[in-house]
């Protein structure tokens, strides 16, 4: 006899720190289908930007998100440089890759030690934490605070990075590089989340693609997308070269993002290696004006803002279209077919960030 | 301390790539999109006084390419999300925070995405106070 239920999953979770409900309804333990329901953090960060001015938005982007809080800066900052016709200078393009890779290296332990939580490893997840302390320290060096760096200004940077600080980077990247050799086979190798994962809230290539699906969610389906092939900032000189993964299942998508974090490390190093001398802020001239439309990676994928500005202090319209959000259809369509108790780890396997997502 | 000065506002020049296309042709070319395997990447909408404006952004191997179809107020656009699901979510947005009427969208939130009861409608209208 069958047992058809509606499960309220979320907002409030053990395993999922970010508030979104999923309303699944379940045949016995199988979930047949999934309605996702946001709205409980959202700020009109959009609406904001309209009322401040177009240089203080710089700030306000930033508070999108705590954990890549840089990359919407500079996100937003190209799309001004765009309309007032300037470019940043070399020194400052390598800075923005420098400050960008760190951002994406601690976003990924923050979500490969909630990943190891979600299977019950909390030891592992502490070592992934701790590990990302280390990151968390050069940005409270680099730029006087740990989460909202405020590194990134229109016409380049806010602030450089000096010889010492470059060196202790170098050896910091050092020290994670080998913590990471050591915990990320334990969670790539393991029997319990290799079983829990391998074949879980998988899509196919063609389904990713229509669904719009973006960063490590893309490319866990082979597809090699990502923003930073456009060689924004300084990443067209450092021969960069997307991750990708064929399985389409939460284990693809977490060794995509396991892989990353080797290759941050390497970007980071190329980028100091060959950090040119020179200024690191160009002055911008007059105002804004005119559509343009600017697209970075985030550590969960293409980030994209819209502007529009008609020559005033103040703009027109600001749209912020975050990963998470282009995620959302693609885990409605990962959910059917699986198990109620894969439910954590599938929602997990997107690094859903609600914050990004609510704006 | 803000600075207070305003210059009148100029002409806006479009994003490049950008094609204009008529409501009534809206789910054709859509769906040619969709046969092109563009990838469908989000809509933004725009406060034009008396009508919408509404962007549809594509992307095939990383070249964005848009549609632009204008609404008069009191109108409505139909969803594309038949043809393109991943657009259900930014048209509620669009029709809860915006107030324009997007009809047979797949799952629709009858304006309780972000908003809840009580709430004046459409805050990100032009004529909604800023502050």
């Amino acid at each position: 006899m069958s047992n058809r239920t509606v499960i309220p999953f979320g907002p409030q979770h053990p395993v999922l720190p970010e508030p979104i409900q999923l309303k699944l309804e379940l045949q016995d333990e199988t979930v047949v289908s999934a309605i996702p329901h946001i709205g409980y953090v959202h700020r009109g960060i959009e609406k904001a930007a309209e009322r401040m001015e177009y240089t203080q938005n710089v700030f306000l982007v930033e508070r999108v998100c705590g954990i890549c809080s840089f990359i919407h800066a500079l996100c937003y900052c190209q799309a001004i440089e765009q309309l007032q016709n300037i470019e940043a200078s070399p020194r400052a393009k390598y800075l923005r890759v420098i400050w960008s890779e760190l951002h994406r290296l601690h976003s990924h332990h923050l979500w490969l030690g909630l990943f190891a939580d979600a299977f019950g490893y909390e030891s592992l997840f502490m070592q992934f934490w701790r590990n990302r302390e280390m990151l968390m320290d050069i940005f409270d060096k680099t730029a006087g605070s740990r989460v909202i760096i405020s590194t990134c200004a229109i016409g380049g940077t806010r602030r450089d990075i000096s010889d010492v600080h470059l060196q202790e980077i170098l050896d910091t990247l050092d020290e994670v590089e080998k913590q990471l050799d050591k915990t990320l086979p334990v969670i790539l190798n393991d029997y319990t989340v290799k079983k829990r994962t391998v074949g879980i809230g998988k899509i196919t290539r063609e389904q990713a693609l229509e669904l719009g699906a973006a960063g490590p969610v893309l490319r866990a389906n082979g597809v090699a997308q990502d923003m930073r092939q456009l060689g924004y900032a300084a990443y067209g000189e450092l021969g960069f070269e997307p991750v990708t993964e064929n399985d389409g299942d939460c284990y693809a998508r977490a060794k995509v993002r396991a892989r990353e974090c080797y290759q941050s490390v390497e970007l980071v190093r190329k980028a100091i290696r060959q950090l040119p001398d020179g200024e690191i802020l160009t002055k911008p001239k007059g105002r804004p004006k005119g559509q343009v439309i600017s697209r970075v990676e985030q550590p969960r994928g293409e980030l994209l803002y819209f502007l529009s500005a008609d020559g005033t202090n103040r703009l027109d319209r600001l749209r912020i279209r975050t990963p998470t959000f282009a995620n959302v259809p693609p885990l409605v369509a990962m959910l059917p077919g699986c198990e109620l108790a894969d439910v954590p780890v599938i929602v997990l396997s997107i690094d859903p960030c609600i914050s990004c997502t609510e704006r | 301390m803000m600075e207070t000065m305003e210059i009148k506002p100029q002409e806006i020049i479009d994003i490049p790539n950008i094609r204009d296309v008529d409501v009534s042709e809206l789910l054709d070319r859509v769906k040619k999109a969709a046969d092109e395997k563009r990838r469908f990447v989000t809509m933004t909408a725009l406060d034009r006084g008396d009508h919408f404006e509404v962007l549809y952004h594509f992307d095939r191997d990383l070249h964005l390419e848009h549609l632009r179809v204008r609404v008069p107020k009191g109108q409505t656009l139909p969803s594309i999300s038949s043809v393109y699901l991943a657009a259900f979510l930014v048209e509620n947005e669009i029709k809860e925070l915006f107030g324009l009427e997007i009809t047979d969208i797949a799952i629709d939130y009858q304006n309780h995405l972000y908003l809840i009861e009580g709430v004046e409608p459409a805050p990100m209208a032009k004529d909604k106070p800023l502050e």
